[in-house]
């Protein structure tokens, strides 16, 4: 068995463990990856997927287990050794230098080089060559800036090829990709595949999945599931294995009921960080009752967009008025304190204050109201309570209220934020990217909630990078392109094709369609 | 993982044990008093000398270090006749006065305080135990008397820095010499005055460039900037650098050694405990015999014949002067008949040198002009 | 709550194990210097604590440092390090000491608040810089503070040597040389010892020690940090933009508007640092005035974990550690050095164990949070279920 086995598959792991203080990250995993298969690793956040990852390309020591290369056993020491091995990892965060060329950002780290001296030309023909072969459209002297998001990722696979990797690991590549260069990326991993590379495709997104896979694995709080066919299973069968029970995989909601407008922005226009406008002449409304999703490529700016609407960025010009009362100049509290529920994209940095307990969190930035102190004293037993009904209601799972909230999950910690804002009674609730990070069972939560709070007749503006989760959740859609709105339509009304064009800039709606 | 807390909790079992050890030991040896053993009876108590440091303590080269000397040229002299102990303020110099009380507890028959620091407290503490003698460094405290418990050894440093100013303005080739004071204070201001006097009153052309280090303590031992400044002054055309800055004085004589100008040093002979290859471009020092005058005062109360008051030591009293010794010799030959014609003005009354600005100012103008 | 009760107990016995720790390593370095360490620690305990004087010098000198101390850990507490305590107090001392002189004929108790009162001021006044740098520049306050803290050096050197010097002190012409120091304070502005008050329990101080009702404001103050910092809305928002700024922004706290409060509250409490001193020992201020208690107070506030209770015992160490190495200095004959070495030790093992023990601790909570989002039911306190293991 082993022998032929050897043969078919490039990579076998067997009772790979690996522990951390108070975790199993990896519990006796068995995994192979036969030569020449595009080979999907599924599970939710924190199933192992990364810490497995990671052995292979030797960042961690295995606690017990063993690697086998092409039927060899080995040890992977290091990075460096991954890749002698013949082990690339494409990261999802791309660790490219803007200001170098496609040909530098190849090629750095290791130059072919004789006495110090760079061989350009022979560094030149080694890139265009494997351009030519994998069919990857991408000039070597362009500097990285001017490239797009998909063809950055094309630079970092290049890497990877160029130091010889026959291995290819892909963590989450499709998460800052519009559809069209996923189907891009799709296309240049067959090429791959068909040139006798071997893939291992990280993901959750399911669709993705199984349309690009032959197999598939799962993995489950450290354990592995099971390894399918791709052709032989479903989206619904494979959530099942990754959540271990029967998930609702389509938003319930109703029609809504639309009352007054709630949020009014007109013309608005703000600067980013770097002093370039980041949002300009933005105008549209979210009324009460119905939930507005702005959906669009990361960067774009919908960071600036919000943090502007919450008072936590200067508005440039332009106007935005919540119930009828211009916001522009007003500080974060004045605004939250006219019925706005936030919650922030990045929740460890601006939604909680993760060394302080669950209690102190359910207050923040309520501390101030009459019921819960006066100048002179918190009221600890209010508070105390507040935070106790809170935990119940959005059923939020920890040891104590009394503990820092680092502790809790994702999902808990997003909970909290969710229980806190809406203890607020909010008129308007703005989510910027609600579910980022959770796990599918977090993921159902805050939808419902967020169509709950619709339903009760809020106002709810949704930002989300997750195209998918703005399309099932929004009763209507903005598109933002280059910090403008380049298209506004309802869900139902447009292919996904249609909204990857408005994505790219690749085309706008008419100035006049939008935002009236 | 597991292994490593293991370990750390094995170490730090480990570690309560042995403390535990170490504590229990301590019990046994029950009720000793913490003193050094005391002398065998049969012979007479020995004189007991005890002496404060101030901040800083031994081992700055200069004037901690001259109290020190003195305390152990007595100790060699009387041996077992005496016996000495000192100590070292904390950084911030705030116990001063507990250490000076200790001693005084202990039954120190003698107690110096290094430093006009410790004028006050000395005052103070000298009332609490009028059988206790005290010497105070550099320190002014009124209204003493030869019955007083106090003596005030004081020293007219200006005199001193007169006569290697003298020096200084003999030997400058280029007219210009320089002076780095440690912090600016009267004290060290004395010397510049003297410095400055002494190179005009010999050299009319010559003109002295003046730095000072800092405004704290810390500017007694900076030799980094010392040697900024020495290199500062030197670029504008000293070359002969005259240093009452205690350590920072190290970085002056390093920035004349490399560039092969002059240093004159301070407090004691400093070509003596300069390297090898920096004794060649010290001129001379001028020296402060604060181990002279620390011997001396023992000396005395030892014999029973301490007498409160004032003692100045000034060139007359040999307590100040300039350094000869084999190295500086060559150097000095051709200037030496001069500075001690100075010398024998000074004692003389001849010349009063100045020994502050003001004073300095009414110096200069008597200078005869050319 | 047994588990919480059991990290609690960990958190305080790491820095007692730490100062074990350190006193082995000193015990090293005794052996080293050929010094029994056993009679050295024993002469320092006996020497410190048996001794009435002793235990009042030590109380005396942990004064300055519970200042100090809580003057770095409400910077800590908002996020600031307020390296800056060094001018900020010598700033305060002079200003205090310039009420204290240059005011006559006020009644006790109009003179002596206000001086403490011009101490707290200039302290205020010397942090406002920084701070205000920080909030509209983004100056880093470590730099400004430092900075500053070598601006204050001179500037009180030329304000004490060249301006306001004492010229009338008794000086033999050419000979001597006078203390540079301010005059001294008026008697209004002196702070009385509380010897009276303790031989009403028939603690009889000898006169030599100098403990003072400074001691007591120093505590006042350790509690009123505590209900501050840990009671109120604004030790809340304290603390909040202490850990995580953005987070508190986000929330609708201004930091800027923290972060000022916050450094002038710590001015403040500096500018009381050196008033001990000045207005009950020395009664002037000269350009010897002690240094370094700013630099001790970072220590302090480090080993205390800017708790209040943990700041006045990290004081009282200090204090102790000062007062043995005069008594081992002069009946051991240990040189000072030792026990700087002793003290850095002690000051480095306390934050190695304490930063081992909080990662520790934090595994567990981790743990027990584990614990209770896989077993405990929603919205149920599951610390009470500690048992489980």
């Amino acid at each position: 068995m082993e022998k032929t086995g050897a043969g078919v598959n490039i990579i076998e792991l067997r009772r790979i463990t690996k522990r951390f203080p108070g975790l199993v990250a990896n519990d006796s995993i068995n995994l192979e990856i036969a030569r020449g298969e595009i080979h999907a690793i599924v599970g939710e956040n924190g199933a192992g997927k990364s810490t497995l990852m990671k052995i292979l390309t030797g960042l961690y020591q295995p606690d017990e287990g063993e690697i086998y290369l092409n039927g060899n056993r080995v040890a992977i020491n290091g990075p460096r050794q991954a890749i002698w091995h013949g082990i690339g990892m494409v990261h999802q965060h791309f660790m490219l230098i803007p200001r170098f060329t496609v040909l530098e950002n190849i090629v750095l780290g290791s130059e072919p080089a004789r006495g110090g001296v760079l061989k350009e030309k022979a560094a030149r023909q080694l890139v265009e060559e494997l351009c030519r072969r994998y069919d990857f459209r991408l000039e070597s002297d362009t500097r990285v800036w001017d490239l797009s998001v998909g063809q950055q990722q094309r630079v970092e696979i290049l890497k990877v090829l160029y130091r010889g990797a026959e291995i290819l690991i892909l963590d989450e590549p499709t998460a800052v990709l519009a559809p069209q260069e996923v189907k891009e990326l799709f296309v240049n991993l067959r090429n791959l595949k068909d040139q006798g590379k071997t893939i291992i495709f990280i993901s959750h997104k399911l669709d993705e999945v199984l349309s690009i896979a032959d197999r598939i694995s799962v993995l489950r709080r450290g354990r592995m599931v099971g390894t399918v066919l791709a052709g032989e299973t479903d989206k619904k069968r494979l959530s099942e294995m990754m959540v271990g029970r029967p998930v609702l995989l389509k938003i319930d909601k109703q029609e809504s009921q639309t009352g007054q407008e709630t949020l009014v922005i007109k013309d608005l226009s703000v600067m980013g960080s770097m002093g370039r406008p980041a949002v300009r002449h933005v105008s549209f409304s979210v009324r009460a009752g119905e939930i507005y999703g702005i959906a669009g490529i990361e960067g774009n700016g919908q960071t600036e967009l919000i943090e502007a609407l919450v008072g936590l960025r200067k508005v440039h010009t332009g106007q935005v008025f919540i119930l009828g009362q211009p916001i522009v100049g007003k500080s974060v509290r004045e605004i939250k304190d006219l019925g706005v529920g936030y919650i922030p994209e990045d929740r460890h940095h601006r939604g909680l204050v993760l060394p302080m307990t669950v209690w102190e969190n359910a207050v923040l930035g309520l501390h101030r109201t009459r019921e819960f102190s006066r100048p002179a004293s918190l009221y600890f037993k209010k508070i105390l309570a507040h935070a106790e009904r809170l935990v119940r209601e959005f059923d939020v799972r920890l040891g104590s209220v009394d503990l820092p909230i680092r502790n809790l999950s994702g999902g808990n910690q997003q909970k909290v934020i969710l229980a806190r804002e809406m203890s607020r009674d909010p008129s308007l609730i703005i989510a910027s990217q609600p579910t980022r990070g959770l796990d599918i069972g977090a993921i159902e939560f805050v939808h419902k909630q967020l169509i709950k709070a619709r339903d009760q007749g809020r106002a709810v503006l949704v930002v989300s990078a997750d195209l998918e989760e703005v399309l099932s959740l929004s009763d209507r859609v903005g598109v933002i392109y280059s910090g403008e709105i380049v298209a506004e339509f309802r869900p139902q009304e447009v292919t996904l094709e249609e909204i990857g064009h408005y994505m790219l800039g690749s085309k706008a709606q008419p100035r006049e369609g939008v935002g009236a | 993982m597991k292994k490593g807390k293991k370990a750390l909790i094995l170490g730090l079992v480990l570690l309560m044990v042995l403390s535990l050890v170490v504590v229990g030991c301590g019990k046994k040896e029950e009720p000793q008093s913490g003193q050094t053993p005391a002398p065998a009876p049969e012979k007479p108590a020995p004189f007991k000398v005890g002496l404060v440091f101030d901040v800083g303590g031994r081992g700055d080269l200069s004037f901690n270090d001259a109290a020190y000397a003195g305390l152990e040229r007595a100790q060699q002299e009387f041996g077992d006749r005496i016996q000495v102990k000192y100590l070292e303020p904390s950084g911030g110099g705030e116990n001063r006065e507990q250490l000076l009380r200790l001693l005084a507890e202990d039954k120190y028959d003698l107690i110096f305080g290094v430093g006009f620091m410790f004028t006050d407290h000395i005052a103070k503490v000298s009332k609490e135990f009028p059988n206790t003698k005290f010497g105070l460094i550099d320190g002014f405290i009124d209204g003493l008397t030869e019955a007083s418990n106090v003596s005030a050894l004081l020293f007219k440093e200006h005199e001193g820095s007169f006569l290697v100013g003298a020096a200084a303005g003999l030997k400058t080739a280029s007219d210009t010499v320089g002076f780095v004071g440690g912090m600016k204070i009267p004290l060290i201001e004395k010397f510049e005055a003297g410095y400055i006097a002494g190179a005009k009153y010999v050299n009319p052309k010559v003109k002295v460039v003046s730095d000072y280090i800092g405004t704290t303590g810390e500017a007694f031992k900076d030799p980094v900037k010392g040697k900024e400044l020495t290199l500062k002054q030197i670029k504008s055309g000293a070359d002969i650098i005259y240093h009452a800055s205690g350590a920072s004085g190290i970085g002056v004589i390093e920035a004349v050694t490399a560039q092969k100008k002059l240093a004159i040093g301070v407090d004691s002979d400093q070509s003596l405990t300069a390297k090898e290859e920096q004794r060649p471009y010290i001129l001379t020092s001028m020296l402060k015999r604060v181990d002279e005058a620390v011997y001396e005062t023992i000396r005395v109360a030892i014999n029973n014949e301490f007498k409160g008051g004032y003692t100045v030591f000034g060139v007359a009293e040999n307590g100040v002067g300039y350094a000869t010794n084999q190295y500086n010799e060559a150097m000095l030959k051709d200037i030496s008949d001069k500075l001690e014609e100075l010398k024998a003005k000074i004692i003389s009354g001849e010349i009063q040198v100045p020994a502050d600005k003001q004073e300095l100012a009414e110096f200069e103008k008597s200078l005869p002009k050319n | 709550m047994k588990k919480r009760f059991k990290y609690l107990l960990l958190e305080i016995a790491s820095p007692f194990i730490a100062i074990l720790f350190a006193v082995l390593i000193g015990a090293l370095v005794m052996l080293v210097i050929d010094k029994n360490p056993v009679e050295v620690y024993r002469t320092m305990f006996l020497f410190s604590f048996k001794r009435l004087d002793s235990v009042a010098i030590i109380l005396f000198g942990m004064t300055p440092l519970i200042f100090s101390g809580l003057a770095v850990a409400i910077g800590f507490k908002a996020g600031l390090f307020n390296i800056g305590i060094e001018g900020q107090y010598l700033i305060g001392t002079f200003l205090a000491a310039l009420a204290g002189f240059a005011l006559k004929g006020l009644p006790t108790f109009i003179h002596l608040p206000l001086v403490i009162l011009m101490g707290m001021l200039g302290g205020m006044l010397w942090a406002w810089l920084p701070i205000y740098l920080k909030v509209k520049r983004g100056v880093h306050e470590v730099i400004s503070t430092i900075m500053l803290n070598y601006v204050s050096f001179s500037l009180i050197h030329y304000l004490i040597a060249d301006v306001f010097m004492d010229k009338q002190q008794g000086l033999a012409p050419g000979v001597g040389n006078p203390i540079i120091r301010l005059p001294k304070i008026a008697a209004t502005a002196v702070m009385p010892k509380m010897h009276s008050f303790l031989s009403n329990f028939g603690i009889n101080l000898p006169q030599h020690v100098y403990l003072n009702w400074f001691l007591v404001l120093a505590l006042l103050m350790a509690v009123g940090y505590y209900f501050l910092v840990w009671r109120t809305p604004f030790g809340y928002e304290l603390r909040a933009v202490g850990h995580n700024p953005a987070g508190a922004e986000t929330a609708g706290i201004k930091p800027g508007a923290v972060f000022f409060k916050a450094f002038l509250l710590s001015g403040a409490i500096a500018g009381l640092t050196g008033l001990s001193d000045l207005l009950s020992y020395f009664g002037y201020m000269d350009l010897d005035f002690p240094r370094g208690y700013g630099f001790t107070g970072i220590a302090v506030a480090l080993i205390g974990k800017n708790g209040p209770l943990g700041i006045v015992l990290a004081a009282f160490l200090f204090a102790f550690l000062n007062r043995g190495a005069e008594g081992v200095q002069a009946f051991v004959g240990v040189p000072m050095e030792t026990i700087v070495i002793l003290q850095g030790v002690m000051i480095l093992s306390i934050v190695v164990f304490s930063s081992v023990m909080g990662r520790y601790i934090r595994q567990q909570e981790k743990k027990e949070a584990a614990l209770g989002s896989a077993a405990g039911k929603p919205g149920v306190t599951v610390g009470a279920q500690g048992g489980v293991k």
